[in-house]
């Protein structure tokens, strides 16, 4: 999928070699982007439902299901990622390489590597060490996408790289040298396919590894470290995107930086990552309303780009619903999961037809939002909890696979 | 998809694919080839985000009651915990720097050193259990009837392989027992 600057530098091409007239240049500019949007929608649906199928897998092995024996489970693993690599292959080969359900089947396949080498450290109690295991699905990840020019697995790769180079950055276990090379090979295709949507999340990564590396300074001097990685990831930036995101990559990775950090606070403070506290009816209603309060603030300010508007008000809308979660009983409980799944598979629908970033943006939150609440909610069991993750990757992506042919149709004159 | 790039895609998997087995192929062949060591076990239960439940364990030995750091050690550094393997748990009866060898009735563990009187044992410090499993477990290590055996190699590196519960072995390791 080619980016607006990457279109543009190809029609400006073709009108200077003269093979298109200039005067044609914003109408087929206009058109190929459109056509470029409503191919967006399906790519999105098909990567959130195979994100949600690489989720289904990690927590199936980690409830370890004891019906099915290591052995039956490791063969399930090799098959799968085997079944989902050939899968690519057969669609990207028929389909081209910006085929969405081929993209999704490449990060089935990455994410049934990963799920193989949990599995295996977990028969055997291997240990180790968490970013090890990252680091070594990372690379993984990172091969698969070098050799299929994948962006998906780009994003798989570059999470799992900087989980274990913040890792190894706030341990001190390894030289920042090693984990800045590493983190240069996740750079390398944002720079060699001059992908410039792909600067902020790599500017985000520099920047939690530079955080993570001033948690575990010793001395003040080597402040110049994290310094010296803005000033790469702004190289990075004007490389890729020629200079036009070169102050954007990094203010937008703060701003995404700083949500993140409330809505970990949030988390926090709202009993995520531990037991669930009961705040009662009263107070439950008291958070809700100061959401609602956030929401307003979000939206009526004229400073708050539509992007970071749309994932603001979703964190707002999760912080308050939050409380709520645990007045469910039985199938209950799976109705704000369910609602958010739909709410997001909605939204990237509509934003992606409309191009409205806010929206899209919702979309993207309410997904993790739904994937976290799902997998770390003591609410859920484990095995449930896959089951879930599993039906809503396979609607989803039936869901792309319907829309993919009815745009096809479209396009056909 | 080049068939250039379907190659080099071909040979990323089965390197990937590589990985996977051969990691499982080094590990059975460390079951089936290490000296068991029998050890009491003391443990409670947390949840690793990828792995599922798992009960920590901690030993005795790594508490070193009548044993020594030897000098010149600091914490990292690895060391070795010798076994009197004719008692069943074993008795840690002595800490060396070097592996000693084959020494009949004696097995060396290696381990790490985390301070002046402490030391831990990679790879023996979670035993992941299936989800809500672990306080059972738990309770069992209480009371005092928890057995690890260890399959521990010629480096002194030990790989967990039977848990046993009053003597029952509750869980086996090998995917090829």
């Amino acid at each position: 999928m080619a980016t607006r600057v990457d279109l543009e530098a190809l029609i400006d091409d073709w009108i200077a070699r003269g093979l298109v007239a200039a005067e044609h240049r914003e109408t087929l500019v206009s058109e190929a982007a459109a056509r470029d949007g409503r191919g967006r929608g399906s790519m999105l649906l098909a990567l959130l439902g195979s994100g949600l199928i690489v989720l289904a897998v990690v927590a199936f092995l980690a409830a370890q299901w004891q019906e099915m024996s290591p052995l039956a489970r490791l063969a399930l693993m090799i098959v799968g990622m085997l079944g989902a690599d050939v899968a690519a292959v057969w669609r990207l080969r028929g389909h081209g390489a910006d085929d969405p359900l081929g993209q999704g089947a490449l990060l089935i396949g990455a994410g049934a590597f990963g799920g193989a080498l949990i599995l295996v450290s977990q028969t055997y109690h291997l240990v180790g060490d968490w970013r090890d295991l990252a680091l070594i699905w990372g690379v993984g990840a990172l091969a698969v996408c070098l050799a299929a020019r994948s962006r998906a697995v780009w994003w798989l790769a570059l999470g799992l790289l900087t989980a274990w180079a913040t890792g190894v950055a706030v341990e001190g276990t390894m030289p920042a040298l090693g984990a800045l090379v590493v983190l240069a090979c996740a750079a390398w295709p944002v720079v060699r396919w001059r992908l410039a949507a792909e600067t902020v999340p790599l500017q985000l990564a520099l920047l939690a590894w530079a955080s993570a590396w001033i948690i575990g300074l010793e001395t003040p001097e080597t402040l110049a470290i994290p310094a010296a990685v803005q000033a790469l990831a702004w190289a990075v930036a004007l490389r890729a995107d020629d200079g036009r995101r070169f102050w954007v990559g990094p203010i937008r990775g703060f701003n995404i930086l700083a949500t993140f950090a409330v809505a970990l606070l949030a988390g926090g403070v709202g009993g995520l990552f531990d037991e669930p506290i009961d705040l009662g009816p009263a107070a439950a209603g008291a958070v809700t309303l100061l959401s609602g309060a956030a929401i307003a603030i979000v939206w009526t300010s004229s400073r708050t780009p539509r992007e970071e508007a749309g994932a603001l008000t979703l964190l707002a809308l999760l912080i308050g619903a939050w409380p709520w979660l645990d007045y469910g009983a039985g199938l209950m409980v799976w109705l704000p999961p369910a609602v958010l799944l739909a709410a997001s598979a909605l939204l990237a629908l509509g934003a992606t037809h409309t191009g409205r970033r806010g929206g899209l943006s919702m979309a993207l939150v309410a997904f993790v939002a739904e994937a976290a609440i799902v997998y770390l909610s003591p609410s859920f069991g484990l095995l449930a909890s896959s089951a879930f993750f599993l039906a809503g990757g396979v609607v989803l992506g039936l869901i792309a696979g319907r829309r993919l042919t009815l745009e096809r149709r479209e396009l056909t004159p | 998809m080049s068939r250039r790039r379907l190659i080099v895609f071909a040979v990323v998997v089965v390197v990937q694919l590589a990985v996977v087995l051969g990691w499982v192929a080094s590990v059975e062949r460390h079951l089936a080839t290490g000296r068991p060591l029998v050890l009491a076990v003391e443990g409670r239960d947390p949840r690793d985000l990828l792995r599922g439940d798992y009960v920590t364990l901690a030993f005795p030995f790594e508490r070193l009651e009548g044993l020594t750091v030897p000098d010149g050690l600091e914490e990292g550094d690895a060391a070795y915990v010798v076994f009197d393997t004719t008692a069943e748990p074993a008795e840690a009866v002595a800490m060396v720097a070097e592996n000693p060898g084959l020494v009949p009735g004696r097995l060396a563990l290696r381990v790490r050193v985390e301070g002046p009187q402490r030391v831990t044992a990679p790879n023996l410090t979670r035993f992941f259990v299936p989800e809500g499993a672990g306080r059972p477990l738990e309770d069992d290590i209480r009371d005092a009837a928890v057995t690890l055996v260890v399959a521990v190699d010629d480096d002194g590196a030990g790989v967990v392989r039977q848990l046993r519960v009053g003597g029952t072995v509750v869980a086996d390791t090998r995917l090829f027992p």
